[in-house]
């Protein structure tokens, strides 16, 4: 009998209620950070301004990149190429490692210049924020190594589906948590 | 499924990318903070 189905098939719809309940404990986050910010306006305004925007805004390109390498990635394993899904693939782990070389830059600039979590309320929310995202980095990259793997030894379009579309989804959130974490962050202040 | 196709994609991305840099910049020249 021909199955129908009107939405997404049960792996997609785990990931996707991991994304949304993920997604919810950092917008918990994002509100606290709003509301200490506007009880100590100038002190992460001032704090806001020692950021270095270059870093944000090569991160958030970087990111964007890397996720649309990774559409074209679970494209070509929804057509069975694996051949296309692994080039796209690397390219987007490539293009992801950028990421990952600009933030251990910046976060050795800023440890070698005694600015911690302890320095003040501004920087206790930027390690948080930015180290919760950066371990969640580092989960897509694992992961992003695995079906690559994986790939080498089974076909793109069969069980393997499932994982790779889950990784890409999961790509997509990574990429969507920086999108809003970037403008918080660096580009709030005078 | 979801499914994006790659055109949609790339337009996704021109436009990511044409809003962070814009936004930036914009930042960076007007007063966005709400002071």
């Amino acid at each position: 009998m021909p199955q129908t189905t009107t939405g997404p098939d049960i792996h997609v719809s785990g990931i996707l209620t991991f994304i949304i309940a993920d997604m919810a404990v950092f917008a918990m986050l994002f509100v606290g950070f709003m509301v200490e910010r506007s009880a100590q306006l100038e002190v992460f305004n001032a704090a806001a301004a020692a950021l270095n925007v270059n870093f944000g805004v090569f991160n958030t390109l970087v990111l964007v990149t890397s996720g649309l390498f990774m559409v074209f990635a679970v494209n070509a394993a929804k057509m069975g190429n694996a051949v296309a899904f692994q080039r796209w693939l690397i390219a987007a782990f490539i293009v992801g490692l950028g990421f990952g070389i600009a933030k251990v830059i910046e976060y050795h600039g800023k440890i070698t210049n005694d600015i911690t979590m302890l320095t003040n309320d501004f920087y206790m929310f930027y390690y948080a924020l930015t180290g919760a995202h950066f371990l969640h980095f580092l989960g897509g990259m694992a992961a992003i190594s695995v079906i690559g793997f994986r790939s080498l030894n089974e076909p793109v379009d069969g069980k393997l589906l499932n994982p790779i579309e889950s990784t890409g989804l999961y790509w997509h959130m990574v990429d969507l948590l920086w999108l809003v974490i970037f403008p918080m962050l660096y580009l709030l202040r005078p | 499924m979801i499914h994006t196709s790659n055109k949609l994609a790339v337009g996704i991305w021109g436009f990511l990318t044409l809003a962070t840099v814009a936004t930036a910049w914009l930042a960076e020249h007007l007063n966005i903070a709400g002071e």
